[in-house]
């Protein structure tokens, strides 16, 4: 019942996809081109509104808090003057860190599958103050996608990527805000098609990639997969 | 984080080329979750510039769902700062080209909140599973398969009364 509907809702949707009215293909690249360049300068892990907003607040509050005093010393001196305290606050505002997802036990086996893949997986603990996804990772190693076990046919597919049993492509995996999440055993970074083999026992380099946090680069022993 | 101005040159070619093979059906995608083609096309360029953040990322096939994923967190992000702010508000009666083509549907699209709009397309233009989506959006499974559940028989009822086309 749901899959009719489906199949006629997503017909639907994609004749209403495809009446968006498009964008000039050399504006397009113009404008992306020009953002690229300001995104070059300024980043975008800088939440330039807020860093401009408290910057005002602080300061507002500092000349408040200090007073538009005139410095006895000098009788001609009328300028407001920050006091050092607010000083050291409004250095904190700007200097604020970026969110930070941390990676923990991590753990890497090499599997059954094409050209031994290894899956890894990973404590994943989101220190910011917004919900954060992991959305993949990277590896000189190797390519990196992110699956997850599949629990619902039987026999099992193969990922034709990997060739790994009971996986599939994910998404990603949400991360609350101040909280931790185990990605064993539903969810696993799968490291593919090696640049040359990797053996049990050596070191591997893996990026996880966050959807706003900035990536964090962990290394790994690889162990057995008997031993997972 | 690694900058823009700090990336491999061949890098900057692929991603050139993801940009250009992309960012047309991505920006019509991402319309269907805001409706103002122009806040989806800014929407859209920022999802490119935090894929152009995290380059590379994996095949063609794990491009387009990457896009997906964060354009859609994107859009959810700016449908509740919009509306918790106040201003600038998302009307359904600014996408033209929606109500042109296909109102009913439209507007029934329009009455549901932002995550349940982004998990529906998700499942529904992306075959997402509805445990894919829970864990991309952040939400319980059972709560999502309620919510998709709510949102189908609101969506047959609109498009049940109407034949499609004009």
């Amino acid at each position: 019942m749901d899959t009719e509907l489906d199949e006629r809702l997503r017909s639907r949707l994609r004749d209403l996809q495809a009446s968006v009215p498009g964008v000039d293909p050399a504006r397009a690249h113009q404008r992306h081109h020009r953002r690229i360049r300001t995104h070059a300068i300024i980043g975008s892990r800088v939440p330039v509104g807020l860093a401009a907003a408290l910057v005002v607040v602080v300061v507002g509050i500092a000349a408040i808090g200090s007073g538009f005093s005139r410095d006895p010393s000098s009788a001609s001196s009328l300028q407001p003057q920050l006091s050092p305290a607010a000083s050291v606050t409004l250095t904190a505002a700007v200097q604020t860190e970026a969110p930070v997802v941390g990676v923990d036990n991590v753990q890497a086996h090499i599997v059954a599958g094409i050209g031994s893949p290894v899956v890894l997986s990973a404590t994943l603990t989101n220190r910011s103050g917004r919900d954060d996804v992991l959305v993949g990772g990277s590896s000189p190693s190797g390519k990196v996608s992110l699956y997850a076990q599949c629990a619902c046919a039987t026999p099992e597919p193969t990922d034709p990527t990997t060739g790994i049993a009971g996986v599939m492509p994910n998404g990603g995996l949400g991360i609350p805000a101040g909280k931790s999440v185990s990605m064993a055993p539903e969810s696993l970074l799968v490291l593919y098609a090696p640049a040359k083999p990797i053996a049990v026992g050596s070191k591997i380099e893996v990026t996880f990639r966050f959807m706003t946090s900035p990536p964090a680069t962990v290394t790994a022993v690889v162990l057995d997969g008997a031993s997972r | 984080m690694k900058r823009a101005i700090d990336r491999d040159p061949v890098h900057d070619i692929e991603i050139e080329a993801a940009f250009t093979q992309n960012m047309s059906w991505l920006h019509r995608r991402l319309a269907l979750m805001v409706g103002d083609h122009d806040l989806a096309w800014d929407i859209a360029q920022e999802t490119f510039l935090r894929a152009t953040d995290n380059w590379p990322i994996g095949g063609r096939d794990d491009l387009a769902k990457w896009l997906v994923t964060v354009g859609t967190r994107l859009c959810i992000d700016e449908i509740r700062r919009r509306k918790r702010w106040g201003f600038l508000p998302l009307s359904e009666t600014s996408a033209t080209w929606a109500l042109e083509r296909d109102p009913d549907l439209w507007h029934a699209i329009c009455g549901l909140d932002a995550v349940t709009r982004g998990a529906l397309l998700m499942t529904v233009l992306e075959g997402y599973t509805q445990e894919e989506v829970a864990g991309i959006l952040g939400v319980s499974r059972g709560t999502l398969a309620s919510r998709l559940s709510r949102a189908r028989g609101r969506l047959r009822e609109a498009i049940g009364e109407r034949q499609y086309g004009h």
